[in-house]
């Protein structure tokens, strides 16, 4: 069987106001039928949360913009880490050498990957096969910097991709990109909740009869 | 799904922009694709406010195109005479290639005006167009041609003008719709009908359904294009493919699509509409 496809709501709180963030957390979980992935600053209530400034025995969400953040003590390790990063540019490109560091800290759960602006697709491809065979991390390819045209190129060539960042109004897209790749669309998050399958969207029935495409229009189209 | 791969030695396909000019749109047709068209009955169309003018030809800026596009809804307001003068018009104001019309336009002026095929067309390339539009192949599959246009051009009148078209020295192309479940067998039937045609190219139209009575079927995605234009090269690997283009981003459609085998991607640089 194919691998599936993850549909997980993510919430960062960098987005929005701190006070009123645990608040719209509790709302954006329930809203996905309890499953739903928050990125909070401190450790709060949520199954699947991962927290920016790292510390011992929570789930780190390392973002890695132009510095990469400090790596803590070994005797503070997190549980486990999330990179986001943008692609490394090369194979000798310094954010592999922190990856390894990261790696011997703490377990690698995932690698967020950023486009960066110069790429090629083909480009692109080769740089993340190279990094899946070396860390084989899953990889989530970030939509924003990525695009449609890119995620479902690349989700189709390598089934082991998954997308990250997909808003709510666009999840009929990967409804029908897992439809085409022939992977199986699930509703999950990192917590150990059960994953829920999303139905394929229903088809509708295009190919109607003459009779009823005729009633569909005005009466006064209805003659050539 | 078979995807092009990317690795292997390829060109990117080229960008095309292109002018459109709306001749009118009124339509009387009520396609369920056209999101260009507003829907007004033939009574009424006579009334329909005028086209196309010669004043919206003078503030273009032809030097950004590669080619202007001439096209528009069935109206009545004006007749095909009037489009000619305005068609050259244009031949004066610009060098590069026209197209103008499609078969739906001349077979509506052949019925409307009771004038024969082949003077429209002779007409038409006298007046400076260099190609006729590809309107009416979208698709040629009796059942989804019911669907969809059940009052435009039929496959056989389609090919009638077509093929007057050609014997006036009009190119022609085709221009077949992109949408979920096409198949192998699809295009190879398509093709087949036409096999006699010399086609200048054949310019996919990914659906774009947004605002149409097709609206929920969705966009077309960049898959389903890709997997089309694949399986289009593999069967004709000598005809140029273009992509009718409509997204900003041109650059990751134009690298994948141009390795499954696209030459060139159409994209809309400007449009005028009266
Ligand atoms: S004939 Fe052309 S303009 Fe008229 S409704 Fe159909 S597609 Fe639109």
């Amino acid at each position: 069987m194919r691998p599936v496809l993850i549909w997980m709501p993510e919430m960062e709180a960098k987005d929005y106001p701190s006070r009123f963030f645990p608040w719209m957390a509790d709302r954006f979980v329930r809203r996905h039928g309890g499953i739903g992935h928050i990125v909070a600053e401190r450790p709060g209530p949520w199954d699947s949360l991962e927290i920016t400034n790292s510390q011992p025995g929570y789930d780190w969400y390392c973002a890695i913009q132009a510095k990469p953040p400090k790596i803590p003590a070994k005797k503070n390790s997190p549980g486990a880490i999330s990179v986001n990063m943008m692609l490394p540019q090369g194979a000798q490109d310094p954010i592999l050498d922190y990856l390894d560091r990261l790696q011997r800290l703490a377990p690698i759960r995932r690698l967020i990957i950023r486009r960066p602006q110069n790429f090629t697709i083909a480009r692109a491809q080769m740089g993340l096969r190279t990094l899946y065979d070396a860390l084989s991390a899953p990889i989530w390819l970030n939509l924003q910097s990525f695009g449609w045209d890119a995620v479902s190129f690349l989700c189709a060539a390598d089934p082991a991709f998954q997308i990250s960042g997909v808003p709510d109004h666009e999840v009929f897209i990967l409804a029908r990109l897992a439809e085409m790749v022939e992977r199986p669309l699930v509703l999950a998050d990192l917590s150990s909740k059960k994953a829920r399958p999303i139905n394929p969207l229903p088809r509708y029935d295009d190919v109607k009869g003459a009779a009823r495409v005729l009633k569909a229009l005005p009466y006064w189209v209805r003659s050539r | 799904m078979r995807m092009p791969d990317l690795a292997a030695e390829h060109s990117l396909a080229e960008v095309i922009p292109v002018g459109l000019l709306t001749t009118t749109r009124y339509c009387w047709a009520g396609c369920a694709f056209c999101r260009l068209a507003i829907l007004k009955p033939k009574w009424d169309l006579s009334r329909a406010p005028s086209g196309l003018g010669p004043d919206h030809l003078n503030a273009i800026d032809f030097q950004a195109v590669r080619e202007v596009r001439l096209r528009g809804g069935l109206s009545l307001a004006e007749p095909f005479d009037y489009w000619i003068h305005v068609i050259r018009g244009l031949r004066k104001a610009y060098a590069g290639p026209i197209t103008a019309f499609s078969p739906v336009e001349i077979w509506h002026y052949h019925q409307l005006e009771a004038r024969p095929i082949r003077e429209l067309v002779r007409l038409l390339r006298w007046a400076g167009a260099d190609h006729l539009g590809p309107g009416g192949s979208e698709t040629f599959d009796d059942t989804l041609r019911e669907q969809w246009s059940p009052y435009r051009v039929t496959r056989v009148e389609w090919i009638q003008v077509a093929n007057a078209a050609q014997e006036a020295n009009l190119g022609i192309s085709a221009a077949p719709i992109v949408l979920a479940g096409l198949t192998t067998g699809t295009w190879r039937d398509y093709l087949a009908l036409l096999s006699d045609f010399a086609l200048h190219h054949l310019e996919f139209k990914p659906l774009q359904s947004q605002g149409t009575r097709l609206s929920v079927m969705g966009d077309a995605s960049l898959l389903e294009v890709s997997q089309a234009v694949d399986e289009v090269h593999g069967l004709v690997p000598d005809l140029p493919l273009y992509v009718r283009w409509h997204s900003q981003d041109v650059a990751d459609a134009s690298e994948i699509l141009g390795a499954a085998g696209a030459c060139a991607l159409v994209v809309t640089q400007w449009e005028v509409s009266p």
